[in-house]
């Protein structure tokens, strides 16, 4: 496992005049859980689809894993991509085969045992499941993995809080004992405060800080009142 | 990519279905779409069946109904690349660890071989009207049913033989939305849907003009009417396909805005 798990030179994207990275420098340590923090529009889900390879930079340098992104990358990466949905015609069982088809590292084992813990009926279709039962399955296909780097994007966005607070729970006991790196993106951060040992705040698209939560909390208390302190402006919106 | 897993993702396409706009949509009842559907059948069949019995039908024109089948097709192409962006799964899709053009591909043969379905079940549901016709009034013999069905044969291989290029176009239409070429779709939309047309008007020498209104009495259908240019144009088409989802492969790995 290579001693940084992503690392960012002046990676820029832009659409249109709007620059959703820019210039973005960040190294992100392995085998950490690290929060990917900031309001909406600060290029959090960008970075995201950079690092997976759903969009190209136009102008810098990314590595995940050591290597550029793509497909081959990919292997080795379980992602939830932001607002995602899941196919609506499948059962949860039907998802899990997906998974198991499709995703390197996937046990089909340890998802049933996560759909079990999450309380999810395995014969049930998506299209009859609640939004916060829907991430649920979607947080299983990234859980169920093997894979050095987990990357979760805006998990909790849309879900109702008692379904929030049993995905947040169970991502604290899955991944408090796993050697995987994770990232977690979110604008939300009441209930994951205690989730991230590792803190990228970004807005407008750079880096404002980055380094372990510890210190983080040392220097300004709280991660709600980071929050409030950095993002003055969004957060009186 | 092992040839397993090619097939599991041929299957998951085949199988994809669904769409949360739709069942965001007020619910209508599985009973009323049935109902729907039984009151169309029953216009149509009837229609056909009033002017059986009058002696008008000229069975083999039967297959006018499938005429629209072309642009069906380019739009379940279109379609099934639309549905991952409907319905926000296009993040796990375009992020399973195969080359896009293989992620691609495997689509497109979903969407064919639903097409190879659709046209074996409309062959055998007509081909099974005009034989009870046939049965039950006399102006229809059975030497009419083997023109029918001759006909019938002649049409839809035309259908599945162009249709791998016009699933293709109809997929790269929907791609080109969500790419850096978008700009360019309205004057796509233009060349593909009056390409469309061109189908119907390749020239008599390669297409018979009359295959469908012949078939009765003295003029029976014959066994593939067409002249040795049209295996040359479908063979290009098959060709064009190739280079259609290559380009698809390469605009969804380069050109992808999201």
């Amino acid at each position: 496992m290579t001693s940084t798990i992503v690392e960012c030179h002046q990676l820029t994207k832009n659409y249109g005049k709007k620059k959703a990275l820019n210039e973005l420098e960040v190294a992100i340590p392995a085998g950490r859980i690290t929060g990917i923090l900031g309001p909406n529009g600060c290029g959090k889900s960008t970075f995201f689809r950079t690092l997976t390879g759903l969009v190209r930079p136009d102008a810098g340098r990314i590595e995940v894993l050591g290597k550029p992104p793509g497909w081959q990358n990919n292997r080795d990466i379980a992602y939830l991509p932001d607002r995602a949905r899941w196919y609506p015609s499948h059962t949860a069982r039907m998802a899990l085969e997906w998974g198991n088809s499709f995703l390197p590292g996937f046990s089909m084992e340890r998802a049933i045992q996560l759909c079990d813990y999450m309380d999810i009926d395995l014969d049930m279709r998506v299209r009859g499941m609640s939004r916060g039962q829907e991430a649920r399955i979607m947080l299983i296909l990234c859980l169920a993995r093997d894979v050095q780097l987990i990357v979760l994007d805006e998990p909790f966005t849309g879900i109702d809080v008692i379904s929030r607070e049993a995905i947040v729970a169970s991502l604290i006991d899955y991944l408090e004992d796993s050697e995987q790196s994770v990232l977690i993106s979110t604008h939300d951060i009441q209930e994951v405060e205690g989730l991230f040992d590792y803190t990228v705040m970004m807005k407008e698209g750079r880096a404002i800080w980055s380094g372990s939560t510890e210190d983080l909390r040392a220097e300004y208390g709280s991660l709600r009142d980071v929050f409030r302190k950095m993002y003055m402006k969004e957060w009186n919106k | 990519m092992d040839s397993a897993v090619f097939r599991n993702l041929v299957r998951h396409e085949f199988r994809n279905k669904g769409s949360w706009r739709k069942q965001s949509r007020i619910r209508v009842s599985r009973g009323w779409w049935l109902a729907y559907f039984l009151i169309i059948l029953t216009a149509v069949v009837g229609t056909m069946t009033y002017f059986a019995i009058n002696n008008e039908l000229q069975i083999n024109s039967i297959w006018y109904v499938t005429m629209g089948f072309p642009y069906m097709v380019f739009f379940w192409g279109f379609g099934t690349v639309k549905r991952e962006w409907e319905n926000d799964t296009y993040g796990w899709w375009l992020t399973m660890p195969f080359p896009r053009a293989e992620l691609i591909t495997a689509k497109w043969l979903g969407v064919w071989l639903k097409l190879l379905l659709g046209i074996v079940f409309a062959f055998v549901l007509l081909s099974a009207y005009v034989f009870v016709l046939s049965l039950a009034l006399p102006a229809y013999s059975l030497t009419d049913v083997g023109s029918f069905m001759i006909a019938g044969i002649d049409w839809l291989t035309l259908v599945a033989g162009f249709s791998p290029l016009i699933i293709s176009l109809g997929m790269m239409m929907s791609i080109i939305q969500n790419t850096s070429l978008r700009p360019i779709s309205p004057v796509l939309w233009v060349v593909f849907m009056s390409g469309l047309s061109l189908l119907f008007q390749l020239p008599d020498s390669v297409i018979s003009e009359s295959m469908l209104q012949e078939g009765m009495g003295e003029y029976q259908a014959e066994w593939f009417p067409y002249s040795w240019e049209l295996p040359i144009v479908m063979g290009v088409s098959w060709i064009l396909t190739y280079a259609a989802l290559r380009f698809q492969g390469y605009l969804l790995e380069k050109k992808l805005e999201i």
